[in-house]
């Protein structure tokens, strides 16, 4: 069968109308809406130029060739500056926070989750830098991004979190604490040794950096969890394997090996012990709103398919005039809106907590440093020294207020939460209501159906998600522990 | 034998264990294999091992196969899919389409079909545009010998040797599930209506409808069957949250919700069997059991899937397959809300008409 090439049009750009509650932004923050808008519509010509050509046959040749890397897609995005939009405006980056990241996602993934999730697990390595306002990294690592983007060369990072015997235990405190992890980081004169594997990490295999939590004292996991930044090439780094997974598959998910790597000191990222307290959880309150986005995206691509599906005449008669057609289009329709509202809701949630912090007048008025300094060792190693990094501990502690950020993480977890069941909800309609029609539509909903259900597994299973809203929204048992950042004795 | 088999009888018994055997010399080894790669000759292989006891002539009086009938063909293609939905599908297609050839073409000898040397396929057609019947999916239509379309509720059926100019065939390329069925799409050119059909009684399309709606429930309950069994085996292995997984309430509700799709599906299946040999009118019950049926088997796959967490996503694990296939079972033949509308049509008929009991499912004149 042919395979349909770039002329269907997805609702992109209408998303921005079609929500009242971005209409609310508009007026309250017109620049930050503009900014948002302007992404939004890179991303859906990014998609319809570069990923709707190629989106079936890559997957198809990915089924054979798990380990193949669309790199040329990846250069492709770089013009659109895909791979900076979380990145602060002071070191060149597009200075996006949830919601734009959100929206960005739910618009790429519309046209092909696996290329999305390239682009959502780069932000994925990225964010701990920001939320553990690691400057010396922002201009190290993050700059360094911003600049090859500007060339066309590509830098690509990565989160690494799951261990082989470890999924759900590494993503929740009170777990971590009987965690039986394999992994280890022992500390030796200048740094630490790590010994262990990472299992399914995104871009793993393409990261030149990989942003990594062990813990220090396996007996003591949740107490000694610390977040690492490892760099491509360095000694007792490998990569065994690369999954065959059933969908999504242009992003790869990577097995990371260990045999004693020495990452030195000044890789750990904030201080030692504060990987899951606040670190992990920092981060889950910022991914997952984008994680439900990305489901969103994949419904409202299903939809779309659908709907074209709908209108196509099948012997004089068009599925579109059916009511149990039109009852599954408004549920899905139903849906979609549901979900996107649960991942803004979220991603708003966040960004007025610790957007706050990374707008801030203090770290914006680092920008106005000039450039020769920021980028002198004087500088860099005075925000990676103890002093340096409990100053920025305590800016983002004084913004983000402990509750603030506690309720964010419920609402992404929930919004998470939503999005995956509404994919996998969707795309599953979608298919029942096909019957044995073979047409060119089916193949994008069963790719969708394939790439739907990992959003129920990916950043937390769908039930962890529920026990993470329950603990911190209803139970009240937990909280993110801002407070950390200042200091940790381990 | 597992759970809900407590009640089958000597001779069912004796079925599955045949099948048992097959399923785990012959088939489980290469499952994942032919799902991912089927290559035309391993399936030919598999298929002729198949009729080697009686599978590919289940429905079949003349053939010289078993001919357990009903009983042989739900248990039989359950124990199949338990390891291969898509080869379980494959097989059913044969039997059906291997039953309106008995019917249709009496003096020929179809004992090559029953000895697993020639394959039938269905083509159960949703569309009949103008001078045109088009079938979506075929279950074993690409490299079968002969197809046989047939419009359910039409008086006709249309068998046609693969040569036949006027049959037109598209390999499914990747297909989402059914793969190992080497599912292909099918036109054939009518150029007046009846042309090449053979007519048939409106009983006789029901009886392939019920065959082809049971084969298929049974199917969907060897999906849900293998959802609870590799979902219980790693739930008592992994470790997460300070226990084993299967401690963790929220995963032993899904193994208890896969348990309880096990007993409906059969319960279901089993009712439709009975109402078949009692009362010769089934539809409304083999509707009613391959909706339920594979309902469970799509929600036990995706639990199952969800309770290997990140291995389930993988191939290697088998979990996922189940999900696709699980899929294809809901979806085939046609759209599940328009099983679900037909039941609502026929049901005032099903309760005002009561036909005689027990008739011969050979003759497949209800
Ligand atoms: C394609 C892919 C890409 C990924 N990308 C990344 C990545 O970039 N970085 C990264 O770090 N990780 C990544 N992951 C890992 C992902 O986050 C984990 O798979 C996920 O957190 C689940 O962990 P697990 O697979 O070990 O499942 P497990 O934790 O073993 O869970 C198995 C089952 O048990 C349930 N369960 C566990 N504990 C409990 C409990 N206490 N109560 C009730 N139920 C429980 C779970 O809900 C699940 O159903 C990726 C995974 C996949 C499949």
């Amino acid at each position: 069968m042919e395979i349909p090439s770039g002329e269907i049009r997805l609702a992109g750009e209408r998303i921005l109308s079609e929500f009242p509650m971005l209409e609310h932004f508009n007026r309250s923050n017109s620049k930050a809406f503009e900014n948002i808008a302007k992404t939004v519509k890179a991303c859906a010509d990014y998609g319809r130029r570069h990923i709707l050509p190629v989106a079936l046959r890559l997957d198809e040749k990915l089924k054979d060739e798990h380990d193949y890397f669309p790199w040329e897609l990846v250069r492709a995005a770089l013009p659109y500056r895909l791979l900076s939009l979380i990145i602060p405006k002071i070191v060149g980056g597009q200075g996006g926070l949830a919601v734009l990241f959100s929206l960005a996602m739910e618009e790429l993934c519309a046209y092909c989750p696996g290329v999305g999730n390239i682009i959502g697990a780069h932000a994925l390595g990225i964010a701990p830098l920001l939320v553990c306002g690691s400057i010396t990294y922002w201009e190290k690592i993050l700059r360094e991004i911003v600049c090859e983007e500007k060339k066309g060369n590509p830098v690509l990072m990565a989160a690494a979190v799951t261990e082989p015997s470890a999924g759900t235990d590494v993503e929740e405190p009170n777990f971590l604490k009987t965690a039986r992890l394999t992994m280890s980081a022992k500390k030796v004169k200048g740094g630490y040794v790590l010994n262990g594997r990472k299992c399914f990490i995104s871009n793993g295999s393409v990261a030149k950096y990989i942003v990594l939590c062990s813990a220090t004292d396996k007996s003591r996991p949740l107490e000694t969890w610390t977040t690492f930044i490892i760099q491509k090439g360095m000694d007792g780094f490998t990569v065994p394997r690369v999954e065959i997974k059933m969908g999504q598959r242009v992003c790869p998910a990577a097995e990371l090996s260990f045999e004693d790597c020495f990452v030195p000191e000044e890789n750990v990222l904030s201080f030692e012990g504060t990987g899951m307290q606040p670190g992990t959880l920092l981060l889950l309150a910022a991914s997952r709103a984008p994680v439900g986005a990305i489901a969103t995206g994949i419904a409202r691509g299903a939809y779309e398919w659908f709907l074209r599906w709908a209108n196509k005449s099948r012997n004089g008669v068009k599925p579109a005039s059916r009511q149990r057609v039109q009852m599954a289009l408004a549920e899905m329709k139903t849906r979609i809106q549901v979900s996107r509202w649960t991942y803004l809701n979220a991603a708003m949630s966040f960004d007025s907590s610790m957007g706050r912090a990374m707008s801030s007048t203090l770290l914006r008025s680092l920008g106005l440093i000039p450039d020769s300094i920021r980028t002198s060792e004087i500088y860099l190693n005075l925000f990676n020294s103890r002093l340096g990094k409990r100053v920025s501990g305590s800016i983002l502690s004084l913004y983000a207020r402990e509750d603030e950020i506690t309720r964010a993480l419920a609402f992404a977890s929930l919004a998470k939460a939503v999005g995956g069941d509404t994919a996998m909800h969707v795309t599953s309609l979608a298919l029942e209501q096909l019957g044995s029609d073979i047409c060119e539509e089916r193949l994008w909903i069963e790719k969708a159906f394939r790439d739907a259900k990992l959003t129920q597994i990916y950043e937390g299973t769908n039930q962890l998600n529920m026990l993470t809203l329950f603990a911190a929204e209803i139970g009240k048992n937990l909280r993110v522990e801002m407070g950390k950042l200042k200091e940790r004795h381990v | 034998m597992g759970l809900g088999d407590e009640l089958l009888t000597e001779e069912e018994r004796a079925i599955l264990e045949t099948v048992s055997q097959f399923r785990k010399k012959e088939l489980e080894n290469v499952a994942l294999e032919i799902d991912e790669t089927p290559e035309p000759e391993k399936i030919s292989d598999l298929f002729k091992s198949a009729a080697s006891i009686g599978m590919c002539s289940c429905l079949s009086c003349a053939s010289g196969g078993a001919s357990a009938g009903l009983s042989e063909l739900t248990l039989g293609l359950r124990e199949i899919a338990y390891a291969s939905p898509g080869f379980a599908v494959l097989i059913l297609s044969h039997n059906v389409a291997l039953l309106a050839l008995e019917h249709t073409s009496k003096d020929a000898d179809l004992g090559a079909f029953g000895r697993g040397e020639k394959r039938a396929a269905f083509a159960a057609s949703i569309l009949k545009g103008e001078g045109t019947l088009e079938a979506g999916i075929v279950p074993g239509g690409w490299n079968a010998d002969v197809i046989v379309f047939h419009v359910f509720d039409d008086a006709f059926v249309y068998p046609v040797e693969k040569t036949d100019a006027r049959l037109k065939l598209e390999k499914i390329e990747n297909p989402l599930g059914f793969r190992a069925s080497l599912p292909a799409r099918a036109w054939l050119s009518v150029a007046q209506h009846v042309e090449g059909g053979t007519e048939i009684s409106s009983e006789f399309s029901e009886t392939l409808q019920c065959a082809l709606l049971l084969g298929l429930a049974s199917v969907a309950s060897g999906i849900t069957r293998r959802a609870l069994d590799v979902s219980h085996s790693y739930a008592k292995e992994r470790y997460q949250g300070g226990d084993y997984i299967i401690g963790h309430e929220q995963m032993r509700i899904y193994l208890a919700e896969m348990a309880l799709g096990i007993q409906i599906s059969d319960a279901a299946i089993q009712h439709a069997k009975d109402v078949w040999m009692k009362r010769g009118q089934a539809l409304s019950a083999c509707k009613a059991a391959k909706c339920a049926a594979s309902r469970f088997a799509m929600s036990s796959a995706l639990n199952g899937v969800q309770i290997h967490g990140g291995y389930g996503y993988m191939r290697d694990y088998g979990t996922e397959r189940l999900m696709r296939e699980a899929k294809y079972c809901q979806s085939y033949p046609k759209a599940e809300q328009e099983e679900l509308l037909d039941i609502v049509g026929i049901f005032p008929e099903r309760v005002a008409s009561q036909r005689a009991a027990g008739r011969d499912l050979c003759k497949g004149g209800f």
